[in-house]
């Protein structure tokens, strides 16, 4: 018989390797970073207080995404941004892709770890501007100095450098094993 | 870059059109690849943020070294982990009690959510997504507001229960750039007047400017935008102060200022305002240097107070001694002309910085007619100085002394700006010997 501890813990390695995957979907669903952590720290709520509702045989990604996808379709009527995952077949399929390309995603991570180190200088700081502190195009180009479309130019073709680095390593580990 | 990813990028920066977003959810539609496409890309996003979480805290963190287990020491582990559930458990067990308590009380993020707290005047201007909104007293805030306060209102955004309060004074236009993680502000123009409650030092409150950016844990401060310049007064506790064109930064602490512009030194330098005025009475002797023969000079003066300007009004007096000191603070990069006019026997006195044991005489005078400047000039010396190069951003010490042996006596100096005219050198561009307490 399991315990509440063994529940617990159980429930904690499931939710840490399931939540790059639960955040990367909310993000794609909900793209501001703020929203979207909130909504996930909602969603691990649900899950931990859900959880006796989870059926071990199944994937738990699968049943995060699942609740998730409720919680994205409840935040929509609170907050009307993009329109576009309103369509709920669009959202469905957003969750079935999420899922399908789980072991994916997660070696895609592993591989654009390293490739951050090697992004230096300029475009180091815009990449944690951007993402560290969700500044906007403008409130970068203003604390670094540069015109606004600059700074979205020099973060796309950053963000363009790190997915072809991503893509080769992806391609060699997959050659290799 | 190709059309969709272009649209993908744009729909994750937020910033999708109506049509754009049309496009998008029908090229999503399409086909399979194309929503795989799409979540790789999120992903790829969401993991950035992640990635630079992680490495900020890195940096913050400090390292903790590990313990590396040494084979064959097995016996002496389990006596030891034995002796650790004996003794040390109890122990370990207050210790981490104190430790999460104490991080609790430091890290404990502030749960305040900006409101509109106060607004004094007609015509406070609020800005939500390119729409204006009525600003009206307890309206919340949301990330991207923009506030402009016209001539004659203010208006004070607060934290409720927490007591940050930040004020825009008249003319002042202000981004709220995020509320959620740390309170982001962008300054455009304009001044306000902070007072920050204590907030974990993974949320702090950052305000940037076209010049500088103000990192603050919990303080009270100004920090004000002109055309060129920022300039932070800090009242109480500590902000870093970062200048954005070469992000060299300094640590400004209460009772100083930083001002941010070309061709200005960053430097936390100490409030400016006044200049130390002390005097002695009954001192034998007619010149300046009799003064230094007296064994209370220059420690024990016979009073010492703050003094607005670097002058001495008429007095009519004898024996009696005065002596102005402290530091100038050049508001430009320039050379400097100094005038001084004293009777009945006067001397000013410059360092090259702030050491005072630098100091030069740079013109003495004997004159009885007051703030006479231009006077020929007399053996032994000239009460004009010819121009000084100063640096603006650092500080230089300043002295001047007179000694007036009987009749009517008075002190002070003028100086004239690169390019400027000649005028009385005031207390804003001084700062006294010791800071008032």
């Amino acid at each position: 018989m399991q315990t509440d501890k063994d529940n617990h813990e159980q429930f904690t390695r499931l939710w840490t390797e399931a939540q790059p995957i639960l955040a990367g979907y909310l993000y794609a669903a909900v793209p501001d970073f703020q929203e979207a952590e909130d909504l996930l720290q909602e969603v691990a709520v649900i899950l931990l207080r859900k959880f006796s509702e989870y059926n071990r045989e199944q994937p738990f990604v699968g049943w995060a995404i699942g609740v998730a996808k409720r919680e994205v379709l409840m935040s929509r009527r609170r907050h009307a941004r993009s329109r576009i995952f309103y369509q709920a077949d669009l959202l469905e399929r957003l969750a079935d892709t999420c899922e399908e390309l789980t072991p994916e995603l997660e070696e895609r991570s592993r591989a654009l770890r390293e490739c951050v180190r090697a992004v230096q200088g300029r475009a180091a700081e815009l990449l944690r501007l951007r993402y560290e502190e969700c500044l906007k195009f403008d409130a970068i180009a203003a604390r670094v100095g540069m015109a606004a479309v600059a700074v979205r130019v020099m973060l796309s073709r950053t963000r363009a450098a790190l997915r072809d680095c991503v893509e080769r390593k992806v391609k060699f580990q997959n050659s290799r094993s | 870059m190709n059309d969709h990813q272009e649209l993908i990028e744009i729909y994750l920066d937020g910033e999708l059109t109506t049509e754009q977003e049309k496009r998008l959810a029908d090229w999503l539609t399409a086909d399979r690849e194309h929503m795989r496409r799409f979540v790789r890309e999120a992903h790829l996003q969401r993991q950035l943020r992640d990635i630079m979480l992680a490495q900020s805290f890195q940096v913050k963190a400090s390292p903790v070294a590990g313990k590396v287990k040494q084979p064959g020491a097995l016996s002496l582990i389990s006596t030891a982990v034995l002796a650790f559930r004996r003794i040390w458990l109890p122990l370990a067990v207050c210790l981490v009690l104190v430790i999460t308590g104490f991080g609790v009380w430091y890290f404990n993020p502030t749960a305040g959510k900006p409101t509109l707290a106060e607004i004094q005047g007609s015509g406070l201007i609020l800005e939500r997504a390119g729409h204006r909104l009525s600003a009206t007293v307890d309206i919340h805030l949301q990330p991207g507001d923009l506030l402009r306060t016209p001539e004659n209102v203010t208006a004070v955004i607060g934290y409720a229960p927490e007591s940050t309060r930040v004020k825009l004074l008249p003319g002042t236009e202000l981004t709220l750039t995020a509320i959620g993680r740390g309170k982001v502000f962008a300054l455009v123009v304009g001044k306000l007047e902070a007072t920050v409650a204590r907030q974990s030092p993974f949320r702090p409150v950052i305000i940037s400017t076209p010049q500088a950016r103000a990192r603050v844990v919990g303080t009270r401060f100004t920090l004000t935008v002109a055309t060129n310049s920022t300039r932070l007064d800090v009242m109480e506790g500590k902000v870093r102060f970062t200048r954005l064109s070469d992000e060299k930064f300094v640590q400004v602490t209460g009772g100083h200022y930083a001002v941010a512009a070309n061709d200005y030194e960053l430097a936390a330098l100490p409030f400016t305002g006044s200049i130390t005025r002390q005097w002695w009475v009954g001192v034998a002797g007619s010149v300046v240097n009799d003064l230094r023969d007296d064994p209370r000079f220059p420690g024990r003066p016979d009073g010492s107070e703050l003094a607005k300007t670097l002058e001495l009004e008429p007095v009519r007096t004898n024996h009696f001694a005065v002596r102005f000191v402290g530091f100038l603070h050049p508001p430009v990069t320039g050379d400097y002309e100094f005038w001084l006019t004293g009777a009945t026997d006067a001397q000013l006195f410059m360092s090259p910085n702030a050491d005072p044991a630098q100091k030069v005489i740079i013109a003495q005078n004997v004159s009885y007619a007051r703030k006479a400047w231009d006077q020929p000039h007399v053996s032994g010396g000239s009460n004009w100085a010819p121009p000084v190069p100063l640096v603006a951003g650092r500080i230089y010490y300043i002295e001047a002394i007179v000694l007036i042996e009987k009749g009517e006596g008075h002190l002070a100096v003028a100086w004239k700006l690169p390019g400027g005219e000649r005028t009385l050198l005031t207390g804003e561009f001084l700062s006294p010997l010791q800071p008032p307490k």
